[in-house]
């Protein structure tokens, strides 16, 4: 659905994206993740066409947005972190304006409105001005103005900032209940802990550019941390560790190590029985399946 | 069926409330009453409705239309338009009727009082109709100033918006009292290309033209907006238009020949191109960042796409080379060189030169990340150039000196004058490109780069 080839962006003396290469598949929920500064906010404002690269290339469904970034605009929604409201609109107006806008038919209009009221959970502040309203009902509204015309992508800067924890939990239900009637998001957020209830994809940006990562969320969840605790301290366990062909990456902790392996009962058994008839004192043997702030957190620090 | 526009529809709703809708008339009601109260003069109240429908569209609303947008930018809402699939024509119009909907409902009050006072004539319907078309034409300039400030990224944007929606005010008050006075005398003529046009006449269809070309550019700075490209043809035309526009007053009685005429006319259109070149360096964008996106892509040979980054200025720089060779080339084969064409041919290629060191002014003090003062500063230092170091070389009895940074001294051979500036233009290249070194040499991440395929 969005190609990204070798995107260049520079501000005066910092290379903000540097040689990006991305690919994100129709259908899916992408996390966008980094530190601040990472190049992220530029990034998802190249991918609307609303910053002009320094050079390279971006196609969304097709097209390209350098060239045809209007027709870009017709397909896509795009709330910004630091998004605005007409304070002295309804709801309602604010809805329909957007409606009108995006070019939606004048014969479906209430429709869309109602059932994108519904959707956002607002239908009963329809006759409510925009600025009288709360900040997380504010923040609703605006992503009900940004998903009104269905658009194919979905690109979300924070989207959750700002939010309590029940309107955030309503919010991630709401993007995957959008890509299941086959939107795509691309969704920069840092809060990791949330993008695990909805995303399916990651990527990691920092300093302009994506780092090495795992970009698939089920591959991810396939990982497990396993900790292993030893009664003494035996050198020579390290070494038997690393060479074991089921375990990807070892590392020392006091008393003992944290091995990252594919979730499988059978392997963790065999895992289990090898350390002991190798001698090694496992007084502790416990796994936890890997978090996306695993992932993000090896990848930045 | 017929759809309202969705811009003009929203400041519907925001600016035609029950409550205004009902104290506009009522207030103007009074006003005019007062006025026919104190006299019983339906004339007082024609010429006090004229007064009113300029304070409301020609004063109140200049400032709306000019503040539409930074507004919209102010209140972060300015993505929501640029993010919609609205035509830039459809933003355009619909915000320039829109935001000022309000003064238009007070502002047609009070042409019908005028009407109604003065009465009903073909004179007085012309009237009103060149009031509207004054209306309009500021209004809209107003929102181009303002958008040209947008698009300039100039942070002193409100100040400068300021000072340029009160002389928008000040024109406007001009061409109102001027087309009244027009109208009310029909004999008055205007001469253009020799030809002499009743100027009630010229003046209408001068209004029509400029409303175009203010629309226009509107248009074009609009679709800069919605990230649509643009070239500086667009500006290019502008200049060619305005060239032959200007041309066409001055009645060139110095000499009958054809060929001088043609010369004059020439040099003519040449100082208003240099003049609007100008307009383009002070009021253009120098951002560094796209001059360096249009350099990487003429290398690149994206011709095409830097030609969208190719600043204004250098439109109407290369039209004035042009019209500049034309000037030398035709006199030199057609007219006899004598002290006259000499003069001629120096001014021209000096003005052209100083033009060139203005410019690299321009670029140098905007060679900064984050200047905020660019274009204050470079006028500043034009300033120092123009009319400070001159007069010290002028009180210290150096008129040599002082000729060679203002040209006004007859003394100085133009070739002197030549070099020195020559010399100028080179020192400020060297300064831009030490400047632009520092400012692409990159800080770039270490971290290795790969390709995800998010699938």
């Amino acid at each position: 659905m969005i190609t990204v080839n070798n995107l260049v962006f520079e501000y005066p003396g910092v290379c903000a994206l540097d040689n990006v290469n991305v690919q994100v598949k129709t259908g899916s929920i992408t996390a966008l993740v980094g530190p601040n500064g990472a190049g992220k906010t530029t990034l998802l404002s190249c991918i609307a066409g609303l910053q002009t690269p320094l050079s390279g290339s971006i196609f969304l469904d097709g097209i390209d947005v350098l060239e045809q970034p209007r027709k870009v605009h017709a397909k896509i929604g795009y709330l910004a972190d630091f998004f605005g409201l007409y304070k002295k609109l309804t709801t309602y107006q604010s809805l329909l304006f957007a409606c009108r806008t995006h070019g939606v038919a004048a014969s479906e209009e209430a429709a869309t409105i109602k059932s994108t009221a519904a959707d956002l959970q607002i239908s009963d502040r329809l006759d409510q001005l925009v600025g009288s309203l709360s900040r997380g009902l504010r923040q609703r509204v605006a992503i009900a103005q940004t998903i009104i015309h269905k658009p194919k992508v979905l690109l979300l800067d924070e989207p959750a900032s700002g939010l309590d924890p029940e309107s955030r939990h309503e919010l991630s239900k709401l993007f995957i209940r959008l890509q299941q009637q086959g939107m795509t998001l691309v969704v920069s957020s840092h809060i990791l802990s949330e993008l695990e209830e909805y995303c399916t994809d990651m990527l990691i940006l920092r300093q302009g550019r994506l780092i090495n990562t795992t970009a698939n969320v089920e591959t991810i969840e396939k990982l497990v941390n396993i900790k292993v605790l030893l009664s003494k301290e035996q050198p020579e366990a390290q070494h038997l560790l690393a060479n074991l062909p089921a375990i990807k990456t070892v590392t020392c902790i006091e008393g003992g190590y944290i091995l990252e392996c594919v979730s499988n009962p059978e392997l963790q058994s065999e895992l289990l029985q090898t350390l002991i008839s190798n001698g090694l004192a496992v007084y502790s043997f416990s796994v936890e399946r890997q978090k996306l702030q695993d992932i993000y957190i090896k990848n930045i620090v | 069926m017929l759809r309202i526009n969705p811009e003009l529809q929203r400041n519907m709703w925001l600016e035609l409330s029950i409550h205004r809708l009902v104290a506009m008339p009522v207030t103007l009601g009074l006003m005019f009453f007062i006025v026919y109260l104190n006299g019983f003069n339906f004339s007082h109240v024609g010429n006090v409705a004229a007064i009113a429908f300029f304070l409301l569209c020609c004063t109140w609303g200049v400032n709306l239309a000019s503040y539409s947008i930074s507004s919209e930018i102010k209140e972060h809402t300015w993505d929501i338009t640029r993010m919609s699939a609205l035509s830039p024509w459809t933003v355009v119009w619909g915000k320039l009727f829109g935001a000022t909907i309000f003064t238009w409902y007070g502002g047609l009050i009070c042409l019908g009082v005028y009407l109604f006072a003065k009465g009903i004539s073909v004179k007085n319907i012309e009237i009103v109709s060149i009031f509207i078309l004054v209306g309009i034409l500021s209004q809209a300039a107003a929102m181009f100033m303002r958008l040209n400030l947008i698009s300039s990224k100039s942070n002193n944007s409100e100040t400068s918006s300021l000072g340029l929606t009160s002389l928008i005010v000040i024109i406007s008050a001009y061409a109102t009292a001027g087309a009244y006075a027009a109208f009310n005398n029909s004999d008055l003529t205007v001469n253009w290309f020799y030809t002499p046009y009743k100027l009630k006449i010229f003046l209408l269809i001068n209004e029509i033209v400029w409303l175009f070309w203010i629309l226009f550019g509107n248009y074009q700075l609009m679709r800069m907006e919605l990230r649509m490209r643009n070239t500086p043809i667009a500006w290019i035309l502008f200049c060619i238009f305005c060239a032959i526009y200007v041309t066409g007053y001055p009645d060139v009685q110095e000499r009958p020949e054809f060929t001088f005429k043609v010369l004059a006319h020439s040099t003519i259109a040449y100082f208003t191109v240099i003049a609007l070149n100008y307009v383009a360096v002070i009021s253009g964008s120098h951002d560094p960042m796209t001059y360096h996106r249009a350099l990487i892509n003429f290398k690149r040979g994206n011709i095409w796409r830097a030609l969208q980054d190719v600043p204004a200025w250098l439109g109407s720089l290369s039209l004035a080379i042009i019209i500049c060779v034309w000037i030398t080339g035709y006199s030199f084969l057609f007219l006899e060189v004598d002290q006259q064409i000499n003069q001629l041919w120096n001014s021209v290629m000096l003005i052209l030169v100083f033009l060139m060191r203005d410019t690299s002014i321009f670029i140098f003090f905007n060679m900064t990340a984050g200047n905020n003062r660019s274009t204050s500063t470079s006028l500043f230092y034009l300033f120092i150039l123009y009319v400070v170091v001159p007069y010290f070389f002028v009180v210290l009895g150096l008129h040599h000196l002082a000729g060679l940074f203002f040209p006004v001294s007859a003394s100085n051979s133009a070739l002197s004058i030549f070099i020195v500036t020559m010399a100028e233009i080179l020192v400020i290249s060297y300064m831009i490109a030490l400047r632009w070194n520092a400012l692409f040499t990159l800080h770039k991440s270490t971290e290795p780069n790969i390709q995800v395929t998010a699938s």
